[in-house]
């Protein structure tokens, strides 16, 4: 093996000084406050390989340290980290007595970030989009900023989605195969028994997995490393939820070799910060290990987390014009209370087998099994022959009213013929003043739930006639979930090995295997007896669900509407080469991938017969990635950090069957995404100063994306409807790019007085004209290949949605020596846009439906299209925060404390815009010129909104 | 170990403590749904409120009081409510702006309706009550109610009648009657046409409208249209094609009365289709036109006084018959009969005979139907002449001077009395020089049980 390593060290013709005068130092490290020594705490000399852990009297003793000017770092969880200059003299030993440890009481503030990370953009069963969780434990001063300071108006590190970023629980990789991306939720409110994280950004060397190009988070839940203790603590707050408790117990490692760990917390809310968004999160955890010997140790972790929340709706400008912007339309009253007719629950628990190996002092092996199993799912309204029972269904709303056009052509041919000319409106404006003033949505603002038992039931009637009470009947409307039920199972082995003073080895292989039953699944039947089981969109046939079970009538509990699996297995293998001098740190890593995926469908739809009952094409993709990078030590304080990486990366679950519902159909021309990245840093290390500043760079090839919706005029018009239609979009061969740059900066005034800067600035945008396919099942009732080819969208230069791509933070922090502290941070937000339909800017948008050529509309001017189709950019705004906290001893004779931590966000109650997407209905330049034009569109944007002003106070107890 | 074992204890005592603690679940309890009783009075009989086919404002502040009938549940009504007094003698639609209007008033519900400012005309041969529309032609008309309306205007009593209550029960005949128009009626002993079953009830290739309409025929070959919209939930079924009662409300558009089922529910045909034991179209006929003469298998067509002019096969508009007429043959003792195949009766009870017939050109009757048991088929006149001939006592009294739109029935001729084999002779005299009143016969038909 050395032999290899030193091969590649001569093929890269690197030449590295070995230091050689070298010494002794050591020391002993107390708690400030009650001088008792602390054990494992972790003291490395800076720029060196040498690190070691404090024994149970505190005391260090480190071999071979360089002589000359050194840097000493101290640091331990819980303690504010020290940065000792000292001055190391050859063959001496260098004691440095007592080093007195600070209790840093600011980690406060990392068990209570309330990650607004879920997400409510997507309706499917999606993972988190948001960065934020990503960092819950970093001590960046730009990456504390991202979290805490930037997370609550969804600032995304580098511009990345959480796809690109790589979450681990002691290895075990917890980005879920469907859209890789974590699902939080999984370990939510467990922020004690999660607190022990590490957190490499960008494509930096992990010592567990190759990752992605966003960074790694490993948590470790090995029983043995929590300090042990007890940690209750209740808060409160008006954000996603108001009240939380929490507790944790930690045993340490007895005599007899065994350790335990115990977690467990609540989470509630009758109504979160918007307006019927309930909260109810329940959380376990448990970790025990046994050390049998020294090579030997056996953890078993297992993590319950249980988390229902209502969610809230997105709303475009006039709706939320009438109603406020915490309206959320998805609730009613039903029986006093307000009822969501959205709930997203998860419940998927973890179990972890661990084995720790140390085969010898200088090489580990860590091997886990973990199985992960329960549900995702997402309830909403179901109906048939009914109307739509949102209250913001666009007929509800007065911008329906005022939106009208006679678009009867012979009619405008002979009122206004100058519609059709260049710059018209292809139709005659017709508002309806009184309809608008009379609109439903001022009568009717929230689901009414009563209404639908109503629907579901017939009147039961005395012998005189008198309706005395009402009689199931058939649903009209039922409350369903989408449903995802995983089974997955991971085995995986890490290596790390010291193969020499100056070389590491870390290698890994897992194997990931899962079973993903989605289904739609029939919670409620709003006092109806039935439902019947048909998409009554469709006729006869084609209306069936399930060809092999026509007509059935469903209840409650019952599996209906569609049905499959998802079986995926992806085998990785890694290994990192990891090279530490005086002056230089470098490390070279590669990957190897392999993911096959299959759909096994469980219903025979009546739409796709041929082609949705049994197993699908089976898709495998062969992946590899390459990583690189150096640091350069300027002098002792300065460094210079470099980062590359070039990778591929296989396609998502979700992407490979873009129509998973209802077909096995996958798309030939899939392929691979490609990930180029590099990022460069200036790192300045002092006592007092501590900033860097990092330019970026990644590009994003080959992506694929897939929705669905409903678009209005896509088609041809062979039906008199207008070529309205179910679609599911595919957008294939994308290209992102990002660039841009990060700083961060912290400096210590006064011992007492910390001032913090950080900014971001990137370019998130797409870097070329990808391709968009619909697939229409209409096409498929009528014997016609259900995918469209629509060629071109003219995505280039558009930016990417989802993050406000600038934002500046500026924070100072005082820091009393008599426990308490308060800190203040005004943040700067900037360029965040508008999600953009790939749809609307295919050269579809200007074909006439009803023209039988396909020719584009008369009317259609260039110049009014860009106005159209100008992205929208969201207002920059200023947040500024508080937060501060004070903590008592309860006694002198231990550590045990008592103390709160409180945090006002938002002070001043800024509203902002924190996303948005296109709705895609008015799907061609005559609806949407119209529909604009109107002055009230009925399809305007679907904005969601950051949180006001929020507080959180937080009470602990330290045992 | 034993105090931390201890702390775990009182731990977990407190955990369990915050997992039960103010649990908001998702679990509601059905709502009570009781119904509210309206407190307007009646004032007006429907028959009070006056309608023309000119709108005009009703002004006086009136209740009225109606059943509804109709039920847009099954899609096949859109945006319109029919109502009828409870006996049924006065009916009427409100067109409303509002959809799943079947939820608060559905079949059976009495309604009381406000009257002050509505508008009331009579369109299609129904009366109508609601809001005022003005087309592109400003041509005022009875409109939709507004939703914000149409919750004042329509008072939902808790009083619901059974349908059975409310039903008449009509011959096709009855039904097709302004006075029936929004009434809810069954008719009994129908079925689809032969047309209909081979198709779904809404056919796109069938459109009228965003409809199809299809047609129910009776024992006497009476026939009502049958309306489905291709919003009905049911529209992609397949047309039913058993024989039994429909029930549903009536409609007119134009002069042409349409039944409307309001969902498959209402559609009970679960008899056995009534099939005849021997049908004639002439559709099997390849060459049609003048001297195409009727050759079918089995049938005789013969001039029986050697003359020249014969049965000729004929079509109209996609549809071929038989027709005879003596007008320019120059014979005068014209004498063509057309006979059947063998038609047997042995196996079949309460037989009878239905054929439909137009005339064209008349002059008078030169048409009688007769039938033998005892001819032997063989299509000469000497054996026509040899077998023994009875003439049916039917009525073919229609003398047109142009041809009707549809052939009229001949109207149910029993052959319940007779056994055996036989044979049923069309039977044209006439003279170029006398009667020469133009003939045109199909759809002939045996039917028996």
């Amino acid at each position: 093996m050395k032999k290899f390593v030193f091969s590649i060290l001569l093929v890269l013709q690197i030449h590295v000084v070995f230091g050689q005068n070298t010494s002794r130092i050591t020391g002993k490290i107390v708690d400030s406050n009650t001088q008792t020594p602390l054990k494992g705490v972790v003291v490395s000399v800076q720029n060196t390989p040498l690190a070691k852990i404090t024994n149970g009297d505190g005391v260090f003793t480190i071999d071979g340290v360089p002589t000359g000017e050194q840097f000493l770092m101290v640091r331990s969880s819980g303690y504010v980290q020290q940065l000792l200059p000292i001055t190391v003299k050859e063959g001496e030993v260098l004691d440095l007595g007592l080093i007195l440890f600070e209790e840093d009481i600011t980690t406060e503030q990392q068990l209570s970030l309330v990650t607004i990370i879920e997400s409510d953009l997507g309706d499917d069963n999606s993972g988190s989009e948001n960065t934020a969780g990503l960092l819950q434990a970093t001590r960046d001063v730009f990456q504390q900023a991202s979290a805490f300071n930037w997370g609550q108006a969804r600032f995304r590190i580098r511009g990345l989605d959480n796809e690109y970023g790589t979450t681990m629980i002691n290895g075990v990789v917890m980005n879920k195969l469907y859209d890789n991306r974590p699902q939080w939720s999984n370990w939510g409110g467990l922020n004690d028994a999660t607190r022990n994280q590490e957190f490499t950004m960008g494509s930096s060397p992990s010592d567990y997995t190759f990752g992605g190009i966003l960074g790694t988070q490993q948590i470790y839940t090995r029983a043995s490393i929590y300090r042990p203790g007890t940690r209750i603590s209740f808060s409160g707050t008006n954000t996603n939820y108001s009240w939380r408790m929490m507790g944790t117990y930690a045993s340490g490692m007895d005599k007899d070799g065994w350790a335990y760990v115990i977690s467990a917390s609540r989470r509630l809310a009758q109504e979160g910060y918007f307006e019927g968004t309930d909260y109810s999160a329940n959380s376990v955890f448990a970790s025990i290990e046994k050390k049998f010997n020294n090579e030997h140790s056996l953890n078993f972790t297992s993590i319950y987390a249980q988390n229902s929340r209502g969610k809230n709706s997105p709303n475009t400008d006039e709706v939320n014009s009438i109603a406020g912007i915490k309206y959320n339309s998805y609730w009613g009253y039903q029986d006093g209370e307000k009822r969501n007719s959205r709930d997203r629950d998860v419940e998927e628990p973890i179990l972890m087998l661990s084995h720790y190996w140390n085969i010898s002092p200088k090489t580990r092996l860590n091997t886990n099994v973990a199985y992960q199993f329960g549900s995702i799912s997402n309830s909403r309204l179901d109906f048939q022959d009914v109307t739509n029972p949102d209250p913001t269904y666009y007929r509800n709303l007065p911008s329906y009213f005022t939106s009208l056009y006679n678009n009867n052509e012979d009619e405008v041919l002979q009122q206004d013929p100058s519609a059709y000319e260049p710059g018209g409106l292809g139709g005659i404006f017709t508002p309806d003043l009184v309809g608008a003033s009379n609109a439903n949505f001022f009568n009717q603002r929230q689901i009414n739930w009563d209404a639908m038992y109503l629907a579901n039931s017939t009147p039961i009637v005395d012998e005189n006639n008198q309706e005395i009470g009402r009689e199931k009947a058939r649903s009209k409307y039922v409350l369903y979930q989408d449903r995802t039920d995983d089974k997955t199972w991971t085995f995986n082995s890490i290596l790390n090995s010291q193969l020499s003073d100056n070389i590491v080895l870390n290698g890994g292989a897992s194997l990931v295997s899962l079973k993903s039953n989605n289904y739609q699944f029939l919670e409620d039947l709003l006092g109806g007896l039935y439902y019947d089981d048909i998409d009554n969109f469709q006729t006869g046939d084609a209306a069936q669900s399930d060809l092999n079970n026509p007509d059935r009538k469903v209840v409650e509990g019952d599996k209906f509407g569609y049905n499959y699996n998802l079986n995926a297995n992806v085998l990785r293998a890694f290994y990192q080469f990891k090279f530490t001098y005086t002056k230089i740190d470098f490390y070279l890593a590669q990957e190897f991938s392999r993911s096959e995926y299959q759909r096994e469908g469980l219903y025979k739809n009546g739409i796709y017969a041929d082609n949705s009952f049994g197993e699908s094409e089976k898709m495998a993709f062969d992946n590899f990635g390459f990583k690189g990078g150096l640091t350069y030590k300027l002098t002792g304080r300065h460094f210079i950090n470099f980062n590359g990486v070039y990778m591929t990366k296989a396609p998502n679950l979700r992407s490979t069957f873009p129509n998973a519902r209802l077909s096995n159909f996958v798309f030939d021309d899939l392929e691979s995404e490609t990930i180029s990245s590099a990022d460069v840093s200036y790192i300045l290390r002092a006592p007092k100063l501590k900033a860097r500043i990092t330019g970026f760079y990644s590009k994003i090839q080959n992506v694929t994306e897939t929705s669905f919706f409903f678009a209005e005029g896509a088609f041809e018009d062979t039906d008199g409807d207008g070529g309205d239609a179910f679609v599911a979009e595919l957008v294939t061969g994308m290209d992102k790019l990002q660039i841009g740059g990060e700083f961060g900066l912290e400096y210590q005034v006064t011992p007492t007085i910390k001032v913090t800067g950080a900014a971001a600035y990137g370019q998130y945008t797409y870097a070329n004209n990808p391709n968009v396919y619909l697939n229409v099942d209409a096409n498929a009732v009528n014997d016609l290949p259900p995918l469209v080819d629509l060629g071109e969208s003219k995505l280039k230069n558009y930016k990417i949605a989802g993050t406000p791509q600038q934002a500046y933070s500026l924070g100072v922090e005082y820091r009393d020596p008599k426990f308490w502290w308060i800190g203040a941070n005004v943040n700067y937000l900037a360029d965040n846009y508008l999600d953009v339909s790939a749809l609307l800017r295919t050269d579809n948008f200007y074909r006439n439906p009803e023209d039988i050529n396909g020719f584009a509309f008369p009317e259609a001017t260039e110049e009014r299209a860009r106005e159209l189709l100008k992205q929208e950019k969201f207002d920059s705004f200023t947040l500024v925060n508080l937060v501060g906290g004070k903590s008592w001893r309860i006694s002198n004779k231990n550590r045990n404390t008592f103390g709160f931590f409180a945090s006002i966000n938002n002070i001043f109650d800024i509203t902002y815009k924190s996303g948005g997407f296109e709705q895609a209905r008015n799907a061609n330049y005559r609806e949407l010129n119209q529909d604009v034009s109107s002055g009230t569109p009925s399809f305007a944007p679907k904005y969601f909104y950051g949180f006001g002003r929020t507080y959180f106070v937080n009470f602990y107890i330290n045992l | 170990m034993k105090t931390n074992f201890l702390k775990s204890i009182l731990f977990s005592a407190l955990v369990g403590g915050f997992a039960t603690s103010c649990v908001t679940d998702d679990d509601y309890s059905v709502p009570a749904l009781q119904c509210v009783e309206t407190t307007l009075q009646k004032t007006k009989e429907v028959s009070q409120i006056p309608a023309s086919t000119t709108v005009t404002q009703y002004l006086n502040d009136d209740v009225i009081e109606a059943y509804v009938t109709s039920s847009d549940e099954g899609g096949n009504f859109f945006k319109s409510i029919s109502m009828q007094t409870l006996d049924g003698s006065k009916a009427f639609s409100v067109p409303v702006d509002v959809t799943s209007s079947f939820i608060n008033f559905e079949p059976g519900r009495k309604v009381l309706i406000k009257m002050k400012d509505l508008y009331t005309d009579i369109s299609n041969g129904g009366m109508r009550i609601g809001g005022i529309f003005v087309n592109s032609s400003n041509v005022p008309a009875v409109g939709r109610l507004s939703e914000s309306l149409y919750k004042t205007v329509l008072n939902r009593s808790c009083t619901v009648v059974p349908e059975s209550s409310l039903v008449k029960t009509v011959t096709i005949a009855q039904a097709k009657n302004d006075a029936v128009i929004n009434t809810l009626i069954e008719i009994d002993a129908v079925q689809f046409s032969d047309a209909a079953i081979t198709t779904t009830y809404y056919n796109p290739n069938n459109d009228l409208g965003g409809a199809t309409n299809h047609l129910l025929v009776d024992a006497d070959g009476n026939t009502l249209i049958f309306r489905t919209s291709s919003f009905a939930n049911f529209a992609g079924k397949p047309v039913a094609p058993g024989r039994g009662k429909v029930r549903g409300v009536m409609t007119k558009f134009g002069s042409d009365y349409q039944f409307v089922a309001r969902t498959e529910n209402d559609i009970q045909l679960t008899g056995p289709r009534l099939t005849p034991l021997f049908s004639q179209n002439f559709e099997s006929i390849a060459s049609t036109g003048n001297n195409q003469f009727i050759a079918l298998p089995g049938w005789s067509n013969v001039s029986i006084n050697s003359g020249a002019e014969r049965w000729e096969a004929r079509i109209f508009s996609g549809n071929k018959y038989a027709q005879m007429s003596a007008f320019g043959t120059s014979e005068n003792n014209v004498d063509s009969r057309l006979i059947t195949s063998a038609i047997n009766l042995d196996n079949s009870t309460s037989e009878f005979l239905r054929f439909g017939y137009k005339t064209g050109f008349a002059n008078g009757v030169a048409l009688t139907v007769w039938y033998s048991t005892n001819y032997n088929g063989s299509g000469t006149a000497a054996a026509i002449n040899a077998a023994t001939w009875t003439q049916f006592n039917v009525p073919l009294n229609v003398q047109d001077t142009s041809y009707a739109t549809n052939f009229y029935s001949s109207g149910n001729i029993d052959l319940s009395g007779i056994n055996g084999t036989v044979y049923v002779a069309f039977r044209y005299v006439g003279s170029s020089t006398g009667i020469t009143t133009t003939y045109q016969v199909d759809n002939i038909e045996v039917y028996g049980e």
